[in-house]
């Protein structure tokens, strides 16, 4: 990445040179033509040289820009694919606390912001102190005065730039956020436009909309009065040190100190002495766009991970269900909730077990340990008798399946979503677990069958519709657990029975863990566990939790009303 | 153009400002032109007067480098302020004129403004329409007349030189700008569609990162978006090409332009025809020229953009509203009996039935709730009463009328509803609430959060009824929001009440005062109520069951809790029962082929 760049500076500056070379032939021929009375015949050697010299200045103009693209093409594939292992890394517990398009913009428009910085504020910054020093070593020798009023001024336009830009960025973020809040509500209202028109406030809105956007524009304009004498007085300083380097020029071309010549190439190149610091004004907003997105994505990549990192790959026998046992098992979400503690739990091979409790309690907490989703804060979870963390972590995903409240439906084709992960299944065994998992009907009516598109841009599935092929993905893997997160939603009675059904074939022969919010399920499990605040209250068979008289018996009876909070 | 005729015609309201505006840029413009001429012909003649000894008066020439020093710098100065100010106005314009546009629409022609993603295009669209004036009005038109005054100029020395002139000036400023965003536009596409590919792969794997890790498919989609990335770096360097050969293009022209009128300089200015010293204001004049065109490839870049943009704002303006209102309105109905008869609708035109054959009458003050699984229908209902979509087959009256006589406002405003969906504004907790009805006043405002069982926590909010909610503001709990929906609707003291799942998210204990203080606020009103929870359908004094948009039972709460297996498992709350095989026919509905009285 640094290479490229130094190019990039390289280059550019070279290109600098050349036009002071390109200036000085120039300068050299209106003398020629307006004094000496020099024909063509004699100056075409100098019309030579600046064709020469304008086509090598175009080669390096194109060279800079790619050299400046590949400088920034470097940096972004590096930066993503950093974010994307980071993502990994952190996984699930961390993910909670963060919104997705946060982390989406970071790793998509974020990262292109880092362009302007490395493509172009990183060049400019340097070209902006060489070139004008190179001028400088050309214009001083021959005309110190004029050096002088630019020695002097130069320096000036930076400090301005800083001093002012300092107040005004102030309040250009105070402005900033205005325009969010105000854009914020413009969609807001467009968001909310249903509740607007259900309370006959639609037309009010319109009204409020141009109020709050005008008043914006008085208080913008306010801002922008005071904001744009700086650049006036940036420009103002430009202008008139010009001005001032041409009259004092003129006047010494007059009492005869000074050749035309001399004169001449330094009013040519006064204003190419300006120009780079111009242009710092425009990059420097690139500059600031990009650290604002660097921030974010630096802050992403040094958020500690605490990643499985054990080794043993000894302990799964292929095709028989695991033994998983949880001893004293403890979990707090970052940020200090405790959502499960003193868990003891053994998990018998080919065992159905369902989980049951009032929301809150700590079910998909417990999933997601279980899925090695999640790690334990403190307790043991032994597979075969081996810590999780001592094993490695994919040995034991690969006897997992995982059938999520919501399973998300993945941009791709049917086909694609119930192959996750393997890309040796046949068409065939593709329908049996279809079959299987009382989905066979669904996708056979869908346009295109296996290969119909889903997710956001694709067909939309309802959620017991899209469990029943969550579970069929299940079924597709030759997994011998399975943790399945039945929906909670009202289905109607078809739906119901289906996902019963194939509930049940999810089971046979694999050790399944449910969390169970239907009667059906749990009447067909082999235990029921049930949690609340975090802790295990009771187990046992159906019929014995009923007996018992606990809080299951009242979260079947549960006939008055609302679910306990 | 017929895009830009478009915008012309909203921005009609502003094309004074914008006026203003090109004319401070062209003052600007071609102060600079001037300044540059004008210098290098002082130069030029103070040094022929300086060689011959001979008298030069300096003060004009001095004069007219100061007052144009002070013309460019003002005028950009001017011209910012002015140009800043009709971008404003126009965001203004844009943004109310689109409002007006999806205003009228239905919840489901603008199911796609919910979401953020479309959102977000709408916004940088208008974005993109604001920037016309900046980016492509202004730099065309000054280009046309600065360069045209030029030309002209040019041309009184010497028409050979001005022809060279215009013509690589329509070269550098014209075709070749016109050249590069033609070729751009492939690679450009290609880059957006693959940005787009690449971020919904990013959400894809951040959402279905659990998936994605227990599946053993994350190195996979971790090797897909590198690809992704690579990719459209590739088409981004397609377009860096591009941009380096129109950038080494336009140096290449401008530069030629200074070359070759140079070399047809020196024998005019060495001729009878002209002055040696008009060999300097002739060529920096030139280089002037070009300075003026160093942004109308930006203007090329901003037309592409204005069509795209304008092509997806203009999308909406051809949706009708499904629900117009009558050219002669009914008054406001006096009595609000409400009835449907065989009524069926659908969301889309080819869709699936959302409800079909509902028959079911309201009498004034009477309460009735709706039961069924999801996607039964239920909220269809509410949004047929809200004249949010129209019934497709049969009849709904209101007070004896079509509610199709009425205009939906009157009838909306006989309306509190608590749909189950509540959407809270970026706004204070008293906003919120007072969307209701914005006339009522805080004690009537506080009355209806105390019936919600909700101004004891408002009080506890950091700042009361001042606290700033909604999806930026202070994360308020489901119960919470859900109360704040019900507040608001209550505030608007209407005869007719709907609640869709009004006890959704609350604890046992506050839901049992809810419905106690709304049983007394009920009174006397009618109401329609969407709820499963037996306490919530017992406020009922008659229940309507709804499966797949069909109604298959009625009759009070406890005969369908004895008659009824599928009323019976969607009853029970928690675990809910297994589901009916074939045991009982719901069959209390009475066949009757409805029709309102």
């Amino acid at each position: 990445m640094r290479t490229p760049v130094s190019w990039a500076i390289g280059l550019g500056l070279a290109s600098g040179v050349l036009l002071i070379l390109q200036a000085t032939l120039l300068a050299h021929v209106a003398d020629g033509a307006i004094f000496q009375g020099t024909p063509l015949a004699t100056l075409w050697p100098a019309f030579a040289g600046m064709l020469a010299i304008l086509l090598v200045r175009a080669g390096l103009t194109y060279a800079v820009e790619r050299c400046a693209f590949a400088a920034a093409a470097t940096v972004k594939l590096a930066i993503r694919d950093r974010l994307m292992h980071q993502l990994e890394a952190l996984g699930l517990a961390w993910q909670r606390d963060t919104q997705t398009g946060d982390i989406v913009n970071s790793v998509t428009d974020g990262v292109e912001h880092l362009e302007a910085y490395y493509a172009r504020y990183l060049p400019q910054t340097a070209l902006a102190a060489l070139i004008p020093l190179a001028i400088l070593a050309v214009i001083l020798p021959i005309d110190w005065v004029s050096g002088l009023i630019l020695l002097v001024t130069a320096p000036l336009i930076p400090v301005f730039m800083i001093f002012i830009g300092k107040g005004a960025e102030k309040l250009n973020q105070r402005q900033w956020r205005r325009m969010g809040r105000l854009s914020g509500h413009f969609l807001d209202a467009l968001q909310g436009l249903t509740t607007l028109k259900v309370f006959n406030l639609g037309r009010r809105e319109a009204r409020l909309i141009e109020r709050l956007s005008d008043d914006y524009r008085a208080s913008t304009m306010k801002v922008l009065r005071l904001a744009f004498v700086s650049s006036l007085v940036l420009e103002f300083l430009a202008t008139v040190s010009i001005a001032m380097v041409a009259v004092l020029i003129g006047f010494r071309l007059l009492w005869g100190e000074l050749g035309f010549e001399a004169g001449f190439l330094v009013l040519l190149l006064a204003p190419e002495f300006y120009l780079p610091l111009r242009n710092m004004g425009s990059v420097y907003h690139a500059r600031m766009e990009a650290l604002g997105a660097a921030e974010r994505i630096v802050e992403l990549l040094d958020t500690p991970a605490r990643p499985w990192s054990g080794t043993r790959r000894d302990v799964r026998t292929p095709g028989d269900p695991p033994r998983v046992a949880l001893e004293g098992l403890a979990y707090a979400y970052p940020g200090g909730v405790q959502a499960l503690s003193d868990i003891d739990l053994t998990i018998a091979p080919g065992e159905t077990l369902a989980i049951v409790g009032p929301s809150g309690a700590g079910k998909s907490t417990l999933a997601l340990l279980l899925l090695g989703l999640l790690r334990a804060g403190s307790g043991r979870l032994a597979v075969n008798g081996v810590a999780l963390d001592e094993l490695d972590i994919d040995t034991w995903r690969e006897s997992l399946a995982w059938v999520p409240q919501q399973p998300r439906l993945f941009f791709g084709t049917v086909r694609d979503n119930l192959c996750l992960g393997r890309d040796d299944i046949d068409d065939a065994a593709l329908w049996r677990a279809l079959e299987q998992a009382q989905a066979k009907a669904l996708v056979a009516a869908l346009p295109q069958g296996l290969d119909t598109p889903l997710g956001e841009r694709g067909v939309r599935l309802s959620g017991g519709e899209a469990q029943r092929l969550a579970i069929a993905r299940a079924l597709v893997r030759e997994a011998t657990f399975v943790v399945a997160d039945e929906v909670s939603a009202h289905l109607d009675s078809d739906n119901e029975r289906a996902l019963v059904a194939a509930l049940e074939t999810l089971g046979q022969g694999r050790s399944l863990v449910i969390i169970a919010h239907r009667l059906a399920t749990v009447r067909h499990a082999d235990r029921i566990v049930v949690l609340d605040g975090g802790r295990i209250r009771e187990q046992g068979s159906h019929q014995a939790l009923m007996a018992a008289g606990g809080l299951y018996a009242r979260l079947v009876a549960g006939a008055d009303g609302e679910v306990p909070a | 153009m017929s895009d830009l005729r478009w915008w012309l015609s909203i921005a009609r309201p502003y094309l004074g400002y914008f006026a203003l505006g090109i004319l401070l840029s062209v003052v600007t413009v071609s102060a600079n032109m001037a300044l540059l001429a004008v210098s290098g012909w002082f130069l030029a003649s103070m040094a022929a007067a300086g060689l011959a000894a001979a008298d030069f008066n300096y003060f004009t020439p001095a004069a007219l480098i100061r007052g144009l020093s002070i013309a460019r710098t003002g005028g950009r100065y001017l011209e910012r302020l002015v140009s800043h100010d009709a971008t404003l106005r126009l965001l203004t314009g844009l943004r109310v004129w689109f409002y007006r546009q999806v205003e009228p629409l239905s919840p489901q022609q603008l199911q796609g403004l919910r979401s953020g993603d479309l959102l977000a295009r709408v916004r940088s669209d208008i974005d993109t329409l604001d920037n016309v004036y900046l980016r492509l009005l202004t730099p065309a038109v000054v280009a046309l007349i600065c360069l045209g005054g030029a030309v002209l100029v040019l041309a009184t020395y010497s028409v050979p030189v001005a022809l060279v002139n215009l013509a690589l000036l329509v070269l550098a400023g014209v075709a070749l700008p016109a050249l590069v965003e033609r070729l751009g536009r492939e690679p450009g596409r290609q880059g957006v569609a693959i940005a787009a590919e690449l971020k919904a792969s990013v959400v894809d794997a951040v959402e279905g990162l659990g998936e994605l890790s227990v599946f053993g498919d994350l190195p996979r989609r971790r090797a897909e978006i590198h690809e992704l990335s690579r990719r459209w770096l590739a088409a981004q360097a397609r377009l860096a090409h591009l941009s380096g050969l129109s950038g080494a293009g336009v140096l290449l022209l401008t530069n030629l332009a200074v070359l070759v009128t140079a070399w047809l300089m020196v024998p005019l200015v060495q001729g009878p025809g002209l002055a040696a010293v008009d060999f300097a204001p002739v060529v920096l004049l030139v280089m002037g020229c070009f300075e003026a065109i160093a942004q109308l490839p930006g203007a090329w870049q901003a037309l592409g953009q204005l069509r795209a943009a304008t092509r997806r704002l203009r999308a909406f303006e051809t949706l009708a509203p499904n629900v117009t209102d009558p050219a002669e309105p009914a008054p406001p109905p006096e009595d609000d009996t409400l009835c449907f008869a065989g009524v069926g609708a659908r969301h889309t035109a080819d869709g699936p039935w959302a409800l079909t054959d509902l028959d079911l009458t309201i009498a004034p003050g009477e309460h009735v709730a709706l039961v069924g699984p999801s996607g039964a229908g239920k909220s269809t209902v509410t949004q047929l009463l809200l004249r949010l979509m129209p019934a497709e087959r049969g009849e709904i009256r209101w007070g004896g009328r079509p509610v199709e006589a009425y205009r939906s406002e009157d009838l909306r405003a006989r309306l509190a509803v608590v749909p189950q969906k509540i959407y809270l504004f970026h706004a204070t907790v008293r906003d919120n609430l007072l969307l209701g009805n914005p006339e009522a006043d805080e004690a009537a405002m506080v009355e209806a959060a105390r019936l919600a069982c909700l101004h004891d926590e408002i009080l506890a909010l950091p700042e009361g009824y001042d606290t700033i909610v909604g999806e930026e503001g202070l994360k308020l709990s489901g119960g919470q929001i859900r109360r704040l929906g019900i507040a608001r609707a209550l505030l608007r003291d209407a005869p007719v009440v709907i609640m869709d799942e009004p006890g959704e998210g609350l604890d046992t204990a506050t839901a049992a005062r809810l419905r106690a203080n709304l049983a007394g606020y009920l009174a006397g009103r009618s109401l329609l109520l969407i709820s499963h929870h037996p306490g919530w359908a017992r406020l009922a004094e008659r229940v309507l069951l709804l499966e797949r948009g069909r109604p298959i039972a009625s009759g009070d709460h406890a005969s369908l809790m004895r008659d009824c297996a599928t009323y019976r498992r969607l009853a029970s709350p928690g675990l809910t029962s297994p589901a009916p095989l074939a045991e009982t026919a719901c069959d209390s509905l009475p066949q009757a082929g409805g029709e309102c009285r």
